[in-house]
């Protein structure tokens, strides 16, 4: 699995050129912004924890998946308590790029956390499983939170079905 | 190690570049953007801290660049958080004449090295169509001639089509005609956004298109009469402005609304997919020509954005479909303005001088990069990264490499070697389109790179490998596998 680093820059390589839609949700209004990496790379880690979440309310749906068992429910619970605030974080507005960075580093680093306590409990075969098999509810999160910070609804679609793919794919890499 | 592969193809690439910086909206316009680009006040900014720069258009009115602690963006509205002294006024440039003398310096010498190149590529018409901008004829008193119509004029007399298949297949053969012009710089970007924008519209007609020839039919016979001089008025081309079409009292403001914003949202469209096309090209050319491409479809899209906007009949809009439509064009149009900015850097950026990585050529891609390995691995790899995702300074292959390097230098020589390397296989994919499009030689000099990079680590046998496929002969051994 790659580190959620990687998968935060293959995130941003998918949406990079769109991420102003961002800025244009939460930044200075009437203002054309010349958006950088940075808020692309902060972002990148609130569509991770989108992902993860949408990935665990599936397993915790589908009580019968042999992940959902494996992890348990009140770890699950546990865990989407720790990824809510790191989707909904607020500081998308702020413009000092060295301070969205150092957010964004540390959201990385509780992701990996997270990530680690999920593999944890799961064999390699198990979390690539888990990872594919909650697609649908991957999906509708990450729209959904491309929509709420300001993706056009056709564009929210078109970037969330190419997202989901791209981060089951850098999740599962070796 | 050549930095180039061959002289008539690396001069034709170079002429095409400043012949782009040119053409992307006029060369009268580009000109004055040469002066203000090299304007040293612009240099002596702190971009890292916080103020604005504050600049005159000619007709008095100002734009601001605003810059905060790394974050930029564009406003015509005076920043109100800024104290006076933290805005930076910059008058607006005189005219000058710099450009045109360093194109036809350029044709001179692409012709002294290959008179077959010089007129294969027909440069003598495009000298001779640049220099149209700085002759009396485009600079009359009277209105300067609209040149597009007269390079569509053999694909059939408007005034004669009498159905809307005619007007279809006819403004279809115009759209590819004005795209070809325009991708070899015989037409100027002002030259074509007008109408291109026009044409869509006309596709996207809710009603039957012989009706949009009425309306100028109309129109013509309202303003001149039935006759001229005994001769009935009959329309020559029809009006390439959509405000006209969108103000007409039978186009209800919803629809107005409806239709202008379909218009900008088919363009945009188009200019999203020549701009992440040009990020997956492995030839600079090809990257840079689709990227002019789509700095063409973001000017028609803004335009036909901002006509909607300032529509007379804005305020009569009811509907909850147009309501939203006007909304959601505020936003866009806010992106297209950006990505105009950006490209418009990106493709002036390639005639050197400027603090941005000049990708055209390889010793000035090689120091940036060497600035950069200075600097911690996050740093070094953000800022490449930022000048892929966010700058579209660079394509996908040669943001490869740069990572590549800089993972190399900060210890992670396997993995950083076999990005290259990775990066060095899909170009040589692509090596004869590169060499023939006169593309710098990213090809041996990264080999080379590669080589030094082995040595350095003890990797002997890589070293020799890659210094054997340094050589010319190794590329040109791929071009002609025979």
């Amino acid at each position: 699995m790659n580190s959620s680093k990687d998968v935060v820059f293959a995130i941003t390589e998918e949406i990079g050129t769109d991420i102003s839609y961002v800025r244009q949700k939460h930044g200075e209004e009437g203002a054309a912004y010349f958006t950088g990496v940075e808020i692309g790379v902060t972002f990148g880690g609130t569509i991770l924890a989108t992902f993860l979440i949408g990935m665990l309310k599936g397993a915790f749906a589908e009580l019968t998946s042999a992940a959902g068992k494996q992890i348990g429910k009140a770890l699950v619970a546990g865990i989407l308590k720790k990824l809510t605030p790191i989707a909904e974080h607020s500081h998308l507005q702020e413009i000092d790029t060295e301070r969205l960075l150092k957010l964004a580093a540390q959201h990385q680093e509780e992701l990996d956390g997270l990530l680690r306590t999920i593999t944890g409990k799961l064999t390699t075969a198990e979390f690539n499983d888990l990872v594919e098999a909650s697609v649908t509810y991957e999906r509708e999160q990450v729209i959904l939170h491309l929509q709420r910070n300001g993706f056009p609804n056709e564009k929210a679609a078109i970037h969330g079905e190419r997202l989901v793919r791209r981060v089951q794919q850098e999740l599962k890499a070796q | 190690m050549n930095d180039t592969f061959t002289d008539p193809h690396t001069k034709r690439a170079e002429l095409y570049r400043l012949l782009r910086f040119m053409m992307f909206d006029n060369p009268l316009e580009a000109e004055r953007r040469a002066v203000n680009v090299y304007n040293p006040i612009l240099r002596k900014i702190d971009w890292t801290g916080t103020g604005a720069l504050e600049l005159s258009n000619p007709d008095g009115s100002s734009e601001y660049i605003v810059y905060s602690r790394g974050t930029k963006y564009t406003t015509t509205v005076r920043p109100t958080h800024l104290l006076d002294e933290q805005i930076t006024r910059v008058a607006a440039p005189s005219a000058s004449t710099t450009l045109w003398p360093r194109l036809q310096e350029s044709c001179r010498i692409l012709e002294e090295l290959s008179g077959e190149f010089y007129r294969k590529f027909g440069i003598k018409g495009i000298l001779d169509s640049v220099g149209y901008f700085y002759s009396s004829r485009s600079q009359s008193e009277e209105q300067p001639l609209a040149r597009y119509s007269e390079a569509l004029a053999n694909l059939g007399e408007p005034s004669q089509l009498k159905n809307d298949n005619a007007i279809r297949s006819w403004i279809r053969k115009c759209w590819d005609q004005l795209t070809y012009l325009y991708g070899n710089c015989l037409l100027a970007g002002d030259e074509v956004k007008y109408v291109l924008t026009t044409f869509a519209l006309f596709e996207l007609c809710p009603f039957s298109l012989t009706s949009l020839f009425e309306m100028n039919q109309e129109w013509l016979q309202q303003n001149l009469g039935i006759t001229v001089g005994g001769k009935p008025v009959t329309m020559a081309f029809p009006h390439v402005d959509i405000r006209f079409y969108l103000e007409q009292p039978t186009v209800r403001a919803d629809l107005a609304v409806v239709w202008g914003t379909s218009v900008a949202r088919v363009l945009q469209k188009q200019a999203e997919q020549f701009r992440d096309e040009a990020k997956l090209k492995v030839c600079i050319e090809q990257f840079h020509f689709n990227l002019y491409i789509a700095l063409l479809y973001y000017r028609c899209a803004l335009y036909a954005y901002n006509v909607v906007l300032s529509l007379s009949k804005i305020p009569f809009v009811t509907g909850e479909r147009a309501l939203q439509r006007i909304e959601a064009a505020r936003a866009e149009t806010a992106l297209c303005e950006e990505h105009r900015v950006i490209i418009m850097a990106s493709l002036t950026a390639v005639l050197g001088g400027l603090d941005l990585p000049n990708i055209a050529s390889v010793e000035e891609s090689r120091n940036w990069m060497a600035a950069l390995a200075t600097r911690s691995l996050p740093e070094a790899e953000l800022k490449i990264r930022q000048a892929y995702d966010a700058e579209l300074l660079m394509p996908k292959f040669l943001r490869d490499i740069m990572l590549g390097f800089v993972a190399c230098i900060s210890g992670k020589t396997k993995a950083g070697l076999a990005r290259m390397l990775a990066a060095m296989q899909e170009l040589e994919k692509h090596i004869e389109e590169a060499v023939l499009l006169g593309d710098p030689n990213y090809l041996s000099t990264t080999y080379a790179l590669m080589a030094g990079i082995c040595a350095q680590n003890g990797m002997e046998s890589e070293k020799l490998e890659y210094s054997r496929r340094a050589e010319p002969s190794y590329y040109q051994k791929l071009m002609h596998p025979s």
